[in-house]
């Protein structure tokens, strides 16, 4: 516990350093793209990995924290910050009403229900030209400020959304180690003997759901405001199974894997470039390789040397 | 009586699993609930605690109807249980196996769970050294950091009795803890049903070991064919020729 602490300063600490290397590079804005990545990654492993439940629609909750930064700041002059808080609002209560009919039955229907939501929501973003721009997507989308002060240049972005992230990380991580989390493992684990010990294990499914869609909101207003354009294609299916799979592959229900989780699946784009024909062939054979060889994930298989190689010397 | 149930009915698509089951639980006693294999103490079980609904009857716990309460509800009012099937969260260790059972006496919330405020620390520390008073009590100590998917079946058994008690309940249901035990596990048991009643917490258990049954319980209750057929103490239900009927299907009376 006390060494994860310590590892984890010190990749703070390095996040905090790292502008004075890249400064003016490309990766600047890779690494602002992966913080965040991370802050949804985050939701993912909360609801899929802790309460276990499969959940394919948090980049419509991306989608629609984006579009009600980029609508409410463009369209009705609202100041940025406000209008993410508006999203993040909006997003929960669209998860509260979305997840607790669903959440409220046993087995895999949150599946069915979010991949159906995620279908109307980018349908909507598509049909509704006159409010969301239609296919062609939100163009000049309003920088963020914070008071007066306008945040244009990506080291300002990179220092913001990694500040928000770390943020999220470490919330995350006593959320899970505490009652809720316990609970949420418990569930996740066995829901009978769960509600036997007296936990309401509709109303926890339900929180880590809503609390996931929250993160996923905030993600999609700093990337509407960073990214300054977005299209319907940000909630689709596809960016849902990219952040599942970031928190899988950094290892599930570790809540720091996200950080290599996102970099892994935000990097390996740009790395393989120069081979654009066979970019997504590569991706999906290292997916495939790193998930059959380590299905803990990167930070999980790491966790579990790391405790054999404690038992091999104290036995 | 802490508890009570009343003219308890339970059928399934037309097949009657219980019919018409009334008896009472006397607080600090241990209770036993005895039948041959099929006569419906489960499902008269998953009925108190909540995992089935009762086609007809009431239950009442310290007085209060139990009936519209979700099983979670029910724990939260002090009613804990075991399993026959033996359900530790595996991917937990010993130690937090036993902190899930003390969820319905903390506090922390979503909210002060992520900004780790006092009442959550507070939590935790209580937690913890509950869960630990009670892995004392059934001598698992040792075991406080391992992963609970590694124990042997009885030491299995003795985590989720901890995980009930952990949480001071008023009554726990024990379902056949003797089962899958070896004589030396189950001597252990019985011990240990022995200490749960001294401090003071009643007991309804339902078990298929005879011999364990008659030297524990107080007070027995016969369920044959989803009903009542005797009850009363040890000696009593012993001598029964109903039950030595039920049992060994001789006609005695």
């Amino acid at each position: 516990m006390k060494r994860t602490a310590l590892f984890f300063i010190l990749f703070a600490v390095g996040i905090y350093l790292l502008p004075l290397l890249l400064k003016g590079s490309y990766w600047m804005h890779i690494l602002v793209i992966i913080g965040i990545y991370i802050i949804g990654a985050i939701g993912v492993d909360l609801v899929v990995g802790f309460a276990g439940q499969i959940s394919l629609c948090q980049a419509s909750f991306f989608g629609i924290g984006a579009y009600i930064s980029a609508i409410l700041s463009n369209t009705y002059g609202f100041p940025p910050v406000l209008a993410l808080l508006i999203g993040v609002v909006a997003t929960s209560a669209i998860a509260l009403g979305l997840g607790l009919p669903v959440l409220r039955l046993r087995g895999y229907y949150l599946a069915i229900a979010t991949l159906g939501f995620g279908l109307i929501v980018q349908s909507i973003f598509v049909t509704l030209q006159d409010i969301t721009k239609g296919p062609d997507g939100f163009r000049n989308v309003v920088p963020l400020s914070i008071g007066g002060y306008v945040f244009r240049e990506v080291t300002e972005y990179y220092y913001l959304v990694w500040t928000i992230s770390i943020f999220i990380l470490l919330l995350t991580r006593n959320v899970v180690s505490s009652r809720v989390g316990r609970a949420l493992l418990a569930l996740r684990g066995d829901d009978v003997a769960a509600s036997s010990v007296g936990i309401d294990i509709t109303k926890y499914k339900t929180q880590a759901f809503v609390l996931s869609a929250a993160y996923a909101s905030l993600a999609g207003s700093l990337y509407a405001h960073y990214n300054r354009f977005i299209s319907p294609q940000v909630a689709d299916l596809s960016n849902s199974i990219t952040m599942i799979i970031m928190a899988v592959l950094g290892g599930i229900r570790t809540v720091y894997g996200v950080i290599i989780g996102a970099a892994i699946m935000k990097s390996i784009p740009e790395l393989l470039e120069s081979i654009l024909d066979y970019q997504m062939i590569i991706t999906g054979i290292i997916l495939v390789v790193l998930l059959l060889y380590m299905p803990q994930g990167l930070l999980g298989t790491a966790g579990s040397i790391i405790a054999w190689a404690r038992r091999r010397r104290a036995g | 009586m802490i508890l009570t149930v009343d003219g308890l009915t339970k059928t399934f698509e037309g097949v009657t699993a219980a019919t018409d089951v009334s008896f009472g639980v006397a607080q600090h006693s241990i209770t036993a609930l005895i039948g041959p294999n099929g006569a419906g103490k489960t499902t008269i079980f998953n009925m108190i605690s909540g995992l089935l609904k009762p086609t007809a009857g009431t239950m009442r716990f310290k007085g209060e109807p139990l009936n519209a309460l979700k099983p979670h509800e029910r724990a939260s009012l002090g009613l804990a249980r075991t399993f026959q099937i033996i359900r530790p969260f595996a991917e937990m260790t010993v130690l937090e196996n036993v902190m899930v059972g003390y969820h319905r006496l903390m506090k922390t919330g979503l909210f002060s769970a992520a900004l780790r405020l006092s009442v959550t620390r507070r939590d935790e520390a209580n937690a913890r050294r509950r869960a630990m008073e009670e892995l004392d009590f059934i001598g698992l100590t040792r075991r406080a950091g391992q992963p609970s998917g590694n124990l042997p079946m009885g030491e299995q058994r003795m985590l989720e009795i901890a995980r009930a008690l952990v949480s001071d309940p008023t009554l726990v249901l024990f379902d056949e803890p003797a089962a899958g035990l070896n004589q030396t596990e189950t001597n252990t048991l019985v011990q240990t049903l022995f200490k749960v009643k001294e401090r003071g917490i009643t007991i309804l258990l339902v078990e298929h070991d005879m011999s364990m049954v008659m030297q524990v319980s107080d007070r027995i209750i016969v369920i044959n064919r989803g009903q009542k057929l005797a009850e009363g103490t040890p000696d009593e239900v012993r001598n029964n020729c109903l039950v030595i009927e039920a049992y060994l299907g001789k006609e005695t009376c």
